[in-house]
């Protein structure tokens, strides 16, 4: 494995159409459970993931901060790496703002996970 | 033979005759007279009102209709007997907030308090489908034969679920629905609806010392969907305990936070209002800090994002509105009032079905 090898994601065909709330213990589907499936493992060994966020119903923004800004600060990631290695691929701007901001300010915030 | 004395004859007679009474008590024939008494005792008839309506035009909440609605509620929230039935022959028009209210304290009527329900059905044909199409029927023990077919009620839509449990699952006919009349497959108001139940989820039924009432547990939550007038009406509710009384509970640890919030909305009349507006700025200002409490503005996102529309939160007597005209025009927003509470929160949009910004639709 190399650090440059790209990952490939969809969420509307490899997780769920109807993406859920933030974590695991309030139901399937949760911004937690995606990052553990799909954004943990890669990005530990170093790889890039592109994550193609269209076809799903939409998104609360709680799902998008928990699994991107989960993901830098379960991972402890710099920002600048994060965002060079977590690709977004959508036409919807506003998705890809909102998760470019999660990842900024994901050390601003304290883990709420823990809760 | 033995001489008794006459304390124990005394008390040998008084187990005869009582002995007697309880074998005539026990074989006495059970007369409908005496059935008819014993169901009286332990059941209820309500009469519903002609309007189910939370708001008059201005928004207030001052109609008698209204008042009318609210007495029947409180009739129903306070009933101390096993079974009710409720009269609906007059009902003529049900407002979808309403409507929705109805159908989650009815639920919770049933299953918290066990309370057998049973209805006579109305005599309105819409009304009789507008049972039909939310499920009310069930709930009332109602058979109602008629099959929805009015423009006005077939594109009403219903999803409920569990206090603890975000189902998306249960948005999948909604969100069909809605792709189908507005032709967008990833519609904002997902994002508002989903992170509604998220904060159901978490915060709408935490204990609270104030709150003695039963609290729904399946359903916990209940959304309505329905398209009329070229627009779309979403709304969400719960019969938990409140905006004011959980934000206190999920700021515990952030008493300054909960101060600074609540003297922003110190002008608001109310604590509900006041409690609403913290929660709104709360979830504004929170992206410097921490990523909780975005539920709100999640909320207003659905309008902005649509480029009109609007945004109501009620919760217990308080009522915020958010609402946007079509460009260059600035959101406005105010709180109002209300003379009932609601035991609860409500969260709907309205948005027009043509119209604002066509990015989502992508």
């Amino acid at each position: 494995m190399t650090a440059n090898e790209l990952v490939r994601v969809n969420v509307a065909k490899q997780f769920s159409k109807l993406p859920g709330a933030r974590y695991i213990r309030l139901g399937p589907n949760s911004g937690e459970l995606f990052r553990k499936q799909f954004l943990l493992e890669p990005l530990r060994e170093g790889k890039t993931v592109i994550v193609e966020l269209d076809g799903v119903r939409g998104y609360g923004s709680s799902f998008l901060e928990e699994a991107f800004g989960g993901a830098v600060r379960e991972l402890n990631l710099d920002v600048e790496d994060a965002l060079r290695r977590l690709k977004i691929e959508t036409r919807i701007e506003s998705w890809r703002l909102d998760v470019d901001e999660y990842i900024r300010t994901a050390k601003d915030n304290r883990n709420p996970a823990a809760a | 033979m033995k001489k008794r004395n006459p304390k124990q004859c005394k008390h040998e007679a008084w187990k005869r005759r009582y002995s007697m009474r309880l074998r005539r008590v026990a074989n006495a024939p059970r007369y409908p007279r005496r059935k008819r008494k014993f169901r009286h005792a332990n059941s209820s008839v309500l009469v519903a009102p002609a309007y189910f309506e939370l708001m008059s035009a201005n928004n207030g909440g001052s109609d008698s209709r209204i008042d009318d609605f609210f007495d029947f509620l409180n009739s129903l929230r306070s009933l101390s007997t096993t079974s009710v039935q409720i009269d609906m022959t007059g009902v003529r028009r049900m407002a979808v907030d309403a409507t929705l209210l109805f159908k989650a304290e009815l639920s919770r009527t049933a299953q918290a308090k066990g309370v057998t329900i049973t209805a006579i059905p109305p005599r309105s044909v819409r009304t009789q489908q507008v049972l039909k199409q939310t499920g009310i029927d069930k709930l009332l023990n109602l058979r109602i034969e008629v099959l929805p077919d009015r423009e006005d009620v077939v594109h009403w839509r219903i999803a409920e679920g569990p206090s603890h449990l975000v189902d998306h699952n249960t948005l999948d006919a909604i969100m069909a629905d809605i792709e189908e009349v507005t032709g967008m497959a990833a519609h904002p108001v997902y994002q508002g609806i989903i992170e509604s139940m998220g904060n159901c989820v978490e915060h709408a039924y935490k204990p609270h010392p104030e709150v003695k009432r039963p609290m729904p547990i399946d359903p916990g939550w209940w959304v309505f969907q329905q398209v009329k007038d070229n627009n779309l009406t979403v709304v969400v509710c719960d019969l938990g305990i409140g905006v004011s009384r959980a934000l206190p509970l999920t700021l515990a640890e952030e008493p300054s936070l909960l101060k600074k919030l609540l003297h922003i909305a110190r002008k608001a009349r109310g604590e509900d209002n006041r409690a609403l507006l913290a929660a709104m700025e709360y979830g504004r200002t929170s992206t410097k800090e921490r990523q909780r409490g975005k539920g709100m503005r999640n909320a207003h996102a659905v309008v902005d994002d649509i480029g009109e529309g609007e945004f109501l939160a009620i919760s217990n007597r308080g009522c915020y509105v958010y609402w946007r005209r079509p460009s260059p025009a600035e959101p406005r927003r105010r709180t109002v009032k209300l003379k009932h509470s609601i035991n609860g929160t409500i969260l709907r949009w309205n948005l027009p079905l043509q119209s604002g910004s066509t990015e989502r639709s992508a």
